[in-house]
């Protein structure tokens, strides 16, 4: 009886014994990770400071600016520290260093990474400080323990976050990302790994905005980024020197418009840029960098992103099925893309390229070219279309010389031209429609889902085949009535083979920038259910319909080639506009001559020239017909 | 089997004994070693043992982003919850729902302006709920702690679903100095900063526990840092809501803030000190001039000094200066950090 009392006792024992075991096991698993990230922590604080700074702007852009202390990371024992461009955007009048015993030192901006969004600092002092340890870039792996430490509180301890590492080579490799939360109270401090080596450096990032600001919208939302600082260190010298670093530039630009399929073919490489410097040509496809594999555009994007002004890159390129190596030395600055012209407008709905009118006293009228002449190749390349041959122009300096190959009359022939500047002029232009038109005019309701706006599609009647133009015309915010409109267009549209779309505003008042993903869709989806040209699409609007317009074309470049604004101004958002020789963008800005609208058109359109786009002042006297007017200047924004 | 003789008998049986007493002792040492609530550590349990204490309050509000809904716990068996004041317990009646899905009408039984709590009352007995008491007792938390925030943010659990539990570290223990809109909140005593998502519709009220469960910390009001302009996510220690809680409960006078300003303050004229004017609302605190032969002037302070801190309080403008200069009697010392050039020095004032 004893033996079984004995094995009774055991087992209650035994049971007792696994209700607390493995509690023990998971309270000490907390308190574990507590102490193993308070260790780390404790390792790097002493190279953690707190900057206070007082004075300065109170709100920059729709920012309000911060007047509680920030952090900064000591890179070098003498005293001088990254921290965030975020921190000082203000422009503080004095800036201080808050250090753990409690004196205060001066602190002074010595120079910024425009590339990474740092500033580096020096704390005027003769105390030195130790520099952190830096965690590998190829030792970080998603998942792995991410601690973001600032000193934005108390200047004698770290405030802590904890998350995982999310992504390891993000905005163009620049930096990391975690789940920590990462919000004023850390921009300029560290992210460290359990180890207490220093990740990178806890900045707001966006992958769209580039401005000082951006990004900071995102604070303790569950994305958060830290660039890694390897390449800073090493230009460090530079940086102390009082010299900016500035992102680095290779000067080319590629065949395509998306950058996530298309290979890098160089389609542009101006002499004086860093590639054609180093010998690269039109034509050249990128194969790698740095001895990295480059297959997409995205890829070099990736490879070149983290590099600045100043440093040297290789550059392997394949050329006629051989690949050579060069050296390139990045630039800050590329001069910007000059559009290309010959002079010359298509034949409307033909296949190839089939010349319709010669622009007067353009390079195409120097040359032995007539109406009638079919295009079919340009410097030895074939050409098939007037996509092929802007692609092909656009890698040609404006004023070089190409040999044109033509067919007259079933007999080939070729010419010389040289490569002239497209202004954009105004340009004679007639309607050449198909006799037959036998597809009925209509008026499509056009619905997006998930957008509540409505939109309407005007089509005049057609041939079968035949392409027509597409004018996307925003109306004023508020109630339209689209009839109306499509009654003022309509003759115009008869003339030109033009459909028109007209998409309305849910707000009575105004529109608002979301309702430009609207518009947007509105352009594709007329595009992909009607027979439109797509060099022949143009957006435009009056007044604050125009500034809508603008919007759309700025966020839109591969679905527009022409914005039309009559006495209407471009937001602030838009007006910073590139060329690219991969979108062409003519414009045309319209007003009555004396009038308010007079001066904005003409401050527009001359910003707009500067900028290197195409350029169309129209100044009309009273009571123009701008759908006749705009009609017309659509028909030509297919010249090349 | 009766086999064994009677002169072996003793030394198995001693052996069998000493056998038990030994794993009789192992067995006591190993559970003494545990802490009495070793169990309570899984986080299913942890949640199972809390959310019979939390309460969902609906009330007063729904419109313009003003939510009509908030989070509250029990502290008493009887059915006395804390929560937060605000708009939402306005209504008559203001309706609390337990973990269990019960309804109640519940009565305010008061509030404190200045540490922003409320006491509600329902009818209850034998409810499960946080020990004050306890909490107080409790050492106050490291940063890096791990903390569990349990509440109704966005009124996401109706009826007897319980309350949602977000998770995350201590981040900071600082004094909280935080507005909404351009009022300034009257609490500015200390804070858990956490980096859990406290700071959402609804959360306000909830309760902080550390990871075994133990109540830490009130969530507060959806409130923006003062200087940095960032919404924070916060929670005010128990500890240092005893007393207000007391005070509601016993229907005693309430502690007004002991920021009075004193009857004669320090001035900038006593000190015979001239600030650069302000030009904008933030223009930093520069000393334009001093008046001849006044104290500010013979104590060392120069003209073009730029005034940094105040008794251990930073000024980053004049108006500031005046504000904290409001709050020092006349008759008491004014320690000044000024920056002249480059050179960061203190200097000692009194107005004679």
């Amino acid at each position: 009886m004893t033996y079984h009392s004995t094995t009774i006792f055991l087992l209650i024992a035994l049971f007792v014994l696994n209700t607390n075991g493995p509690a023990n096991a998971q309270e000490d698993l907390s308190e574990l990770h507590r102490i193993a990230v308070n260790r780390a922590s404790e390792k790097v604080a002493p190279s953690i400071i707190q900057i206070e700074t007082i004075g300065g702007l109170e709100t920059v852009g729709d920012t309000q600016t911060s007047s509680a202390p920030t952090t900064a990371l000591i890179v070098s024992s003498d005293g001088y520290a990254l921290s965030s461009e975020f921190n000082f955007v203000k422009i503080p009048s004095a800036i201080f260093a808050r250090l753990d015993d409690g004196q205060r030192v001066n602190v002074s901006i010595v120079a910024r990474d425009k590339n990474r969004k740092l500033v580096l600092l020096k704390l005027d002092t003769d105390r030195t400080f130790p520099v952190p340890e830096f965690a590998l870039r190829d030792s970080l792996e998603v998942g792995q323990t991410a601690i973001a430490l600032g000193r934005a509180y108390q200047h004698d301890s770290i405030n802590v976050s904890t998350g995982i590492i999310s992504a390891t080579h993000r905005v163009w490799s620049k930096a990391v990302q975690t789940d920590a939360k990462i919000s004023p109270a850390n921009y300029g401090g560290p992210l460290v790994n359990i180890h207490g080596q220093v990740i990178g450096l806890l900045v707001p990032l966006s992958p769209r905005g580039n401005d000082a600001v951006a990004g900071s919208e995102w604070y303790d939302s569950g994305i958060g980024f830290a660039v890694t600082l390897k390449r800073v260190i090493e230009k460090l010298d530079v940086l102390k020197s009082g010299e900016d670093l500035q992102p680095g530039l290779l000067g080319v630009s590629f065949k395509g418009t998306n950058m996530y399929r298309g290979q890098p073919e160089i389609s542009v490489c101006p002499g004086h840029s860093p590639a054609g410097q180093a010998g690269l040509k039109p034509g050249d496809v990128i194969t790698g960098i740095d001895g990295q594999r480059i297959i997409r555009q995205a890829q070099l994007r990736h490879a070149i992103g983290p590099m600045y002004a100043g440093d040297q890159v290789s550059v392997t390129v394949l050329r006629d099925d051989r690949e050579t190596t060069v050296t390139a030395t990045l630039v800050d600055k590329i001069a910007p893309f000059q559009p290309r012209s010959l002079g010359i407008l298509p034949e409307k709905n033909k296949p190839g390229v089939i010349i319709g009118s010669i622009i007067k006293d353009s390079p195409a009228a120097k040359a032995a070219l007539a109406p009638g002449d079919r295009i079919i190749a340009i410097d030895d390349v074939p050409v098939s279309s007037v996509n092929d041959i802007v692609n092909v122009v656009v890698g040609r300096e404006i004023g070089s010389e190409i040999t044109i190959k033509f067919v007259r009359e079933n007999q080939t022939s070729s010419t010389k031209l040289n490569v002239g500047l497209q202004t954009g002029q105004s340009v004679e232009t007639s309607a050449e429609r198909p006799n037959d038109r036998t597809v009925e005019s209509l008026v499509s309701p056009i619905k997006i889902p998930e957008f509540a706006n409505e939109a309407f599609c005007y089509l005049p009647s057609r041939g079968q085949d035949e392409l027509l133009g597409l004018m996307v015309w925003v109306p004023e915010a508020g109630p339209v009535n689209h009839e109306a409109l499509w009654q003022q267009w309509q003759t115009s549209c008869e003339e030109f083979g033009i459909g028109l779309l007209v998409p309305i505003s849910t707000d009575r008042k105004r529109w608002t920038p979301d309702e430009e993903e609207f518009i947007a869709a509105t352009i594709t989806e007329c595009s992909n259910r009607f027979d439109i040209d797509p060099s022949r699409v143009a957006i435009g609007g009056k007044a604050t319909g125009g500034s809508m317009a603008a919007l759309v074309a700025s966020q839109n470049r591969e679905s527009v080639r022409g914005l039309a604004i009559i006495e209407g101004a471009i937001p602030r958002a838009a007006a910073s506009m590139a060329t690219d020789p991969n979108l062409p963008l003519f414009m045309y800005f319209g007003a009555i001559k004396n009038s308010e609208g007079e001066k904005n058109v003409k401050a527009i359109g001359e910003r707009m020239q500067k900028n290197h786009f195409p350029v169309h002042i129209d100044l009309q006297p009273e009571n123009p017909s701008w759908p006749e007017l705009l009609a017309r200047w659509l028909n030509t924004i297919d010249r090349f | 089997m009766n086999t064994q003789t009677t002169s072996n008998a003793t030394s198995p049986t001693t052996a069998r004994w000493a056998c038990m007493a030994a794993i009789a002792a192992i067995v006591f040492a190993w559970t003494a070693s545990a802490p009495l609530h070793a169990q309570f550590e899984r986080f299913d349990t942890v949640d199972r043992i809390v959310q019979p204490k939390m309460v969902k309050i609906y009330g007063a509000g729904g419109l313009k982003g003003l939510e009509n809904y908030q989070s509250g716990f029990l502290v008493s068996e009887d059915g006395l919850i804390l929560t937060v004041w605000s708009i939402v317990l306005d209504a008559d009646p203001v309706v609390v729902i337990l973990n269990d899905g019960k309804r109640h009408d519940a009565k305010l039984v008061g509030y404190d302006p200045r540490t922003e709590i409320a006491l509600l009352k329902i009818d209850g007995a034998a409810l499960a709920h946080f020990d004050i008491g306890e909490s107080i007792e409790r050492e106050e938390l490291a940063i890096g702690a791990r903390v569990l925030a349990f509440s109704n943010l966005y009124g996401v659990a109706t009826g007897n679903e319980p309350t949602s539990v977000l998770h995350g570290v201590v981040s900071a223990k600082a004094d909280l100095d935080a507005r909404r809109g351009a009022f300034r909140t009257a609490y500015s005593g200390p804070a858990y900063f956490v980096d859990a998502m406290t700071n959402n519709p609804g959360a306000a009220g909830g309760a902080v526990t550390d990871h075994q469960g133990n109540l830490v910390a009130l969530i507060g009001k959806e409130y923006r840092d003062r200087l940095s302009n960032v919404w924070i996510n916060y929670a005010i220690p128990i500890s240092e809501l005893t007393s207000s809680i007391n005070a509601i409960k016993n229907n005693e006078p309430l502690e007004t803030t002991n920021q009075r300003p004193p009857a004669e303050p320090i001035t900038l004229d006593l000190l015979g000190i001239v600030m650069v004017p302000d030009v904008i609302s933030k223009t930093p605190a520069f000393v334009d001039r001093l008046i001849a032969d006044s104290p500010a002037e013979q104590q060392g302070l120069k003209p073009d000094d730029l005034i940094i801190e105040i008794n251990g309080k930073m000024v980053a403008s004049r108006k500031d200066v005046i504000e904290r200069l409001n709050m020092i009697d006349r008759i008491d010392t004014v320690e000044m950090t000024v920056r002249r050039d480059r050179e960061i020095l203190t200097i000692r004032l009194n107005a004679r």
